[in-house]
């Protein structure tokens, strides 16, 4: 019981939430977390809770959470209670956003997610890089932001142009990236003082996209 | 058998039909005032024998009528009653007929009907999607039969009164009370549906806002908001405009954002709706018009979102009524005594809504599987129980027959209060035996069939004339 | 000539006239008939004429038959022998032979017959003369002939129409008649068809071959006139009819999004016409037209379900300290029509950091030709596939059905995973601790010194009590052993560290998860990363729980055990047993290496960043599709119809049916079993009437609730 007026009930922050699989190595970008949550204090006024959760795929404490952030490097294959739960969780109007880490030629991380993800919620697509989700904080007239490790050549030594999606009722539902920004904002918040431009500046579009759609 | 005798036979038979058929005819202008059982014990109206009767009932009556308007002249304070027991409430054509009466019969009803304050109201729900409010008055404890044309709809014992939420219904509502042999009906018919205005949303960006204008949108409500997620930076829901009547049905206030509270009270006083809902209703500036005082806060309860009462699984305020409040739904659940979750009111010329719960974007997404349905029903129901809707078109079938939607109170404005309310129908039927003798029932059917009674004498005629001529005689 | 003669010559006379009146009567009785069938053909044209309408013809037909067996007698009253007499002498000018050409009449016979009338005997010769004229007349004419002619003649006409209206009745009776009647009812005239009574007979019965995909090994059937079937997809479906081909035919798939309908095009065969159709994976409605009377013909489409595969062996994740050892690898599949392939398919990923490597290897493939139900065995052996540590390979059971396109997907089992564990693993954090191997290696202790403990206490009588004392503290030391073995695996998950209990106790001022008061373990609140707050279904109270309830009961029993008192310990060594069990029941579930913790601080990066965000739109979410009202007012028509036309009011609800399985199915359930009661089989205790009650009320979301003062519908 508490009266009114009391600090005892706040207005709930917004929580990152990172994807927690049986297979794979689900923990591979341990900073990006801390890094959005911090671009988002940053530039927005949203409440957000200092530190970002990590949540099992196979429970429905994911449900708390409807945008979720799911990366990794080896092959992806989902338990039947992990793609339950996420069929679900999508059903319900989740965001899965899907980075894959690897960012190599045919990776295994790229081909078994993308399979996985076809599984639970349908064929992706290419998401228009005219798509609200480049409009709806910052403005990236060219789409999705390159990331360093494309122009450097790691991996499958290609720019990727486009992000892919999965829509329902013409709001993401999957939002899958090639691009490994889990490597370009994997690290420490602190260090963005070094950076003449931020490469975080994505991760506030795509936090606003999933709280006003 | 031999050929004479068979035409003998048909010749017989003719000659009855044309004779029968005379007779009929001849009962009709004449009717024999002596034998007219008005004149003996009060005439049980049951519909069955009112439907059976028909033209028999109907032509005495008019015969008793036309008789005392003619006794009336000569001695003006001699009075003809008309004594009946109703053990229901006739339908329209015969409450007209009664009503008729009155120019010159004394009608004089007991009433078996038990349907004093049987009534049904139709209204369209005030939604995007339709659908029909039905309510209805029993009168008293009587099971209630619902249909329209495609059959029937719901039957349930009613206490007094009673409500309906139904997604549509073909060629009007029709309510029967009591049994099938002796019901009284009520029938409505389907109003046009009402054009919705745009609702306005106050609220700041987070995961309550935006699966409540999800479930609105999803549910075919068209919102205008502005969510502020940085001093600069705005996400604009919609058009926003101006509040106010002429193009905002309601104002949803979702958290204690910052709000213009003079506009929006004006907008309620105007009759607009107001929804405030989980910290909203801790607005300081919106205290004139909130229904309830805020005391503290309920936890939720872990896992209920998962059962049959999922919002005993969201987190409420506690709160005590201000006067004037409506308590719409109390959550008794797991509670000595029962917490009203919604809270109603009437400002000015609108209505405010509050209602308990706190971030019931949880409902959506961590309840069952039908807890975003449920979510979405949820909130367009609140939104339907303030919004303004501009009144639907008169639809004229139901202004043909007015007294329809309350028979019982049409019976009264034709013929007067009962004079012996609440007698037992039963007795009554004992102590008043039909009077339908066996010449009026052969009568009505000789009415009812005088073209197959022609037909019989023609072919009667034709079939004696034939044998004859073919036998050689004249 | 004598009497005898002129008597004979009286009686022929007599016997023509007798013979001219049945004629005249055969042909009133062949009208009569005719008038009859008439009235047939005039119901047939029409289709179920109404009572009115038959009384009338009956009426009709009945005042023809009168009319006209009344005009038969008039004019047999007029064939007189006189008459008759005259006629067969006409008949000498008609059927005269070339032996005799024709003469004028001589009216002998007439006079003869008028004489002989006159005198009222018939039987003797007045005028013997005038008898031999009238014989030799009547030697001239070949009567026979002539009466064949004039009943040829008269009742020709009458037979000829009886034969033609009961002709066209038989066939239309042959023609299953019923059948097209009822087809004709089941479907109103489409706007824009042809006018009833065009030249093109209506749409009648049709015939329908089913014909499943080869792969299938379904036999092809044959459903004779039916308007609803239900196939695989893939079918062949052949419809086949009589008369000229179906100009409009319309094909619409059946979806939430109704499509444009698309023209199929009937082809002929032989005297009738033929329609190919095959079913994709949604159902579908096809529309014929002819004549002016359409036809639905619904196609049930079901998919083919992808295998069933589940992998029993192994049955666990595992980390595997070498690559080396054989495993064996079992999955039971399964198929609804047959299996083409199954295997075992491997990833085995390597590398680190941000280098990995991926390959994929087959094991155990094998083909199948039709088979439904089978096990997959294969053995993995690790030490031929050059595993390193740090190596993962996925393991999963896949298998391919019988389905003949290139592009289709397979029906896969779990993954499990073995992981070679690198040497530094266990040095370091991020170690995944393998549970099986720790938690089986305690369970077996556990029961070992459980039955150590009921030994001494069933030789406990029989003991000194310093003997029971020094046993029993000896199984308490074993125990205590036991117990720090599984607080280790505890604090090495809970806090990442590999430490013995003795280091930590409650208050030390570093965290780790768990809390050591009184010699027993508790979670502490603040410890594993915030994963306490989650509620009970946290992967790492799953998985610890168990385990610190072993702990404490291990604690417990040690305790009893040192006191001599085996009899009081057996119950909490039990306890721990069971508590082991449990744990090792959740075995899938374990820790992988901490990341660094990075907390924001988030005021003091509050609006810290140069740029600013932009003003922008939200685009509106659009209303989901809702067509209850429009359905519930399909099965108002339709029930309304079932009154009139059953054929037709069983099509809208067979097709209102199939559009909705896919979004509503209490209403579909709900109109199948009102559809089962009009095709008259097996229905359930349900009736019709119930059933659509019931239909319709899935549709209408029906809430009731008490009337309040307020004049709004209250929450749902």
């Amino acid at each position: 019981m508490v009266t009114p007026g009391s600090a005892v009930t706040p207005r709930q922050p917004f929580v990152f939430a990172t994807a927690q699989y049986e297979s794979g190595d689900w923990d591979s970008a341990p900073l990006v977390p801390a890094n959005v949550i911090d671009s988002i204090a940053r530039y927005t006024t949203l409440p957000v809770a200092p530190q970002g959760m990590s949540v099992s795929l196979a429970s429905e404490a994911i449900f708390q959470y409807p945008l979720l952030y799911l990366t990794g490097h080896l092959p992806v294959r989902f338990t039947t209670r992990e793609a339950d739960v996420l069929r679900r969780y999508l059903d319900r109007g989740g965001l899965l956003f899907v980075d894959d880490h690897n960012h190599d030629v045919d990776g295994a991380f790229h081909k078994t997610v993308r399979e996985e993800i076809r599984r639970v919620a349908g064929s992706l697509a290419p998401l228009p890089n005219r798509h609200e989700l480049y409009r709806c904080f910052f403005v990236f007239e060219n789409g999705p932001p390159t990331t360093s490790h494309e122009m450097n050549g790691w991996g499958d030594n290609l720019v990727h142009e486009q992000l892919d999606a999965v829509l329902r009722n013409n709001r993401i539902a999957v939002l899958y990236s090639n691009k490994d920004y889990s490597s370009e904002w994997s690290f420490h918040p602190d260090n963005k003082r070094f950076l003449s431009i931020d490469n975080t500046k994505f991760a506030v579009n795509l936090v606003v996209y999933a709280l006003t759609r | 058998m031999n050929r004479v005798t068979s035409e003998r036979l048909l010749r017989t038979v003719g000659v009855s039909a044309l004779l029968l058929a005379w007779w009929a005819s001849y009962r009709v202008p004449v009717p024999s005032i002596s034998a007219c059982p008005l004149r003996g014990p009060a005439l049980l109206w049951s519909d069955s024998s009112a439907r059976a009767l028909g033209d028999s009932v109907r032509t005495r009556i008019i015969a008793a009528s036309h008789q005392a308007h003619m006794a009336r002249a000569p001695d003006a304070t001699r009075a003809t009653t008309l004594p009946l027991v109703l053990p229901m409430v006739p339908a329209q054509v015969q409450r007209a007929l009664l009503g008729a009466l009155r120019y010159s019969l004394a009608p004089v009803w007991i009433d078996s009907t038990r349907a004093r304050g049987f009534a049904l109201a139709l209204a369209p729900v005030v939604s995007p999607q339709g659908g029909l409010a039905v309510r209805i008055s029993a009168g008293s404890l009587a099971p209630i039969v619902i249909t329209d044309a495609g059959g029937v709809i719901d039957s349930v014992r009613v206490g007094n009164a009673m409500s309906w939420r139904l997604a549509s219904a073909t060629d009007g509502v029709t309510a029967r009370r009591g049994n099938r042999r002796d019901a009284s009906r009520a029938w409505v018919a389907v109003p046009e549906a009402i054009r919705v205005k745009r609702l306005y949303l106050f609220a700041n960006p987070g995961w309550e806002a935006k699966f409540v204008v999800a479930a609105l949108e999803e549910q075919g409500w068209s919102v205008d908001g502005a969510l502020r997620a940085a001093p600069a930076t705005i996400v604009t829901i919609g058009a926003p405009q101006r509040l106010d009547t002429a193009r905002y049905a309601a104002a949803l206030v979702l958290d204690s954002t910052a709000v213009d509270a003079g506009t929006i009270t004006r907008f309620v006083r105007q009759g607009g709706g107001l929804v405030l809902a989980g910290d909203a209703l801790r607005i300081p500036s919106l205290a004139t018009v909130r229904p309830l005082r805020i005391t503290g806060l309920r936890g939720a309860v872990p896992g209920a979102l998962l059962t049959a009462s999922p919002r005993r699984g969201l987190q409420a305020w506690e709160v005590s009524l201000a006067q004037p409040a409506t308590v719409l739904d109390v959550d008794s659940g797991g509670h000595a005594h029962a917490d009203p979750v919604l809270i109603a009111r009437r400002v000015g010329a609108g209505r405010v809504l509050a209602s308990v719960y706190r971030e019931s974007w949880r409902w959506r997404m961590e309840g069952s599987d039908d807890g975003a349905d449920a979510h979405r029903r949820w909130w367009t129901s609140l939104v339907g129980m303030v919004a303004y809707g501009s009144p639907p078109i008169r639809s004229s079938a139901g202004a043909l027959l007015p007294g329809d939607a309350a028979p019982y109170a049409d019976l009264v404005a034709r013929l007067g209060a009962a004079t012996a309310p609440d007698a037992p129908p039963r007795a009554a039927t004992a102590a008043t035996p039909p009077a339908v003798g066996v010449t009026d029932w052969i009568s009505d059917r000789v009415h009812a069939w005088t073209g197959l009674l022609y037909v019989m004498a023609a072919l009667a005629f034709l079939m004696e004339w034939g044998s004859r001529r073919l036998r050689g005689a004249r | 000539m004598s009497d005898a003669g002129a008597s004979r010559l009286f009686g022929f006379v007599v016997r023509v006239k007798q013979q001219l009146i049945a004629v005249l009567y055969w042909r009133a009785l062949l009208m009569s008939v005719g008038a009859l069938l008439a009235m047939m053909l005039v119901r047939l044209a029409f289709h179920r004429p109404s009572t009115t309408r038959t009384a009338v013809l009956l009426l009709a037909v009945f005042c023809f038959i009168i009319a006209a067996i009344s005009r038969a007698g008039r004019h047999a009253r007029s064939v007189t022998p006189i008459r008759s007499a005259l006629w067969i002498e006409e008949q000498e000018a008609v059927t005269a032979t070339p032996r005799h050409a024709p003469t004028a009449p001589s009216f002998a016979l007439v006079t003869f017959i008028e004489e002989a009338l006159r005198h009222g005997d018939e039987s003797s010769s007045h005028n013997a003369l005038l008898t031999a004229r009238a014989t030799e007349t009547l030697q001239r004419i070949d009567i026979d002939s002539a009466l064949e002619q004039v009943t040829t003649r008269r009742l020709r006409g009458p037979l000829v129409f009886i034969a033609g209206a009961a002709v066209v009745l038989v066939v239309a009776h042959l023609v299953p008649f019923a059948q097209m009647s009822r087809t004709v009812a089941s479907r109103a005239a489409a706007p824009g068809d042809a006018p009833a009574g065009t030249a093109i007979a209506p749409l009648g019965a049709w015939r329908i071959s089913v014909d499943p995909p080869a792969y299938s090994r379904i036999p092809s059937r044959s459903l004779g006139d039916v308007s609803i079937v239900t196939v695989l997809s893939g079918t062949v479906v052949r419809l086949r009819g009589d008369g000229p081909v179906p100009s409009d035919v319309e094909l619409r798939t059946i979806a939430a999004d109704s499509a444009v309908p698309r023209v199929v095009v009937a082809q002929p065969d032989g005297n009738g016409w033929q329609l190919r159709l095959v079913a994709d994976e949604r159902s579908s409605e096809v529309r014929i037209a002819r004549g002016g009377r359409t036809r639905l013909l619904l196609l049930e489409s079901h998919a083919d379900s992808l295998p069933v595969v589940v992998l029993e062996r192994p049955s666990r994740d595992s980390v595997l300290r070498t690559a080396s050892g054989r495993y064996p690898l079992v999955a039971s599949v399964h198929d609804d029509l047959g299996l083409r392939e199954a295997r075992f398919e491997l990833i085995i990923s390597s590398g680190e950091g941000e280098r990995f490597t991926a390959k994929t290897v087959t094991v155990g493939a094998r083909r199948y030709a039709g088979t439904t139900r089978t096990d997959v065995r294969a053995t993995l052996n690790l030490a031929e596939m050059q595993l390193r540590p740090g190596d993962i390979v996925h393991l999963r059971a896949v298998a391919r059905d019988a389905h003949p396109r290139g592009s289709r997907e397979l029906g896969t089992s779990e993954t499990r995973t073995f992981r070679i564990a690198r040497p530094a693993d266990y040095d370091s954090v991020a170690v995944e601790p393998a549970p099986p191997p720790e938690v089986d290696k305690s369970l077996l202790s556990q029961r070992m010194l459980l039955r150590l403990a009921e030994k001494l206490e069933q030789r406990r009588s029989r003991m000194a009590r310093p003997a029971v004392l020094s046993e029993s503290q000896r199984l308490a030391r074993d125990q205590a052993r036991l117990r720090q073995s599984v607080g280790d695996v505890v604090f090495q998950r809970l806090s990442g560290e590999s430490s013995a209990e003795h280091s930590h106790f409650a208050g030390d001022g570093h965290e780790h998860g768990v809390a050591l008061t009184g010699g027993k373990l508790a979670l502490s609140a603040g410890g594993v990363r915030g994963m306490i707050e989650e509620g009970n279904d946290s992967p790492v109270i799953a998985i610890n729980q168990p385990l610190l309830e072993a702990y404490n009961a291990m604690w417990d029993a040690g305790r009893e055990l040192e006191q001599g008192e085996p009899r009081a310990a057996i119950p909490h060594m039990r306890l721990a047993l069971a508590a082991i069990e449990r744990a090792r029941a959740a075995t899938r579930v374990y820790l992988r290496g901490k990341p660094p913790t990075v907390i924001v601080d988030v005021a003091k990066v509050r609006m810290a960043g140069k740029d600013t965000g932009q003003t922008n739109q939200r685009r509106s979410r659009e209303a989901l599709t809702r067509r209850n009202a429009e359905r519930d007012a399909r099965v108002v028509r339709a029930a309304q119809l079932l009154k009139t036309n059953v054929e037709a009011a069983r099509d809208s609800l067979a097709l209102l049916r199939l559009e909705s399985v896919g979004d509503a199915p209490g209403f579909a359930a709900a109109l199948d079993v009102v559809l089962q009661h009009l095709a008259g089989t097996e229905a359930p205790s349900e009736t019709a009437t119930e059933a659509l009650i019931r239909a319709r009320r899935a549709l209408s979301g029906m809430s009731r609730g008490p009337l309040t003062s307020w004049s709004r519908p209250g929450p749902p």
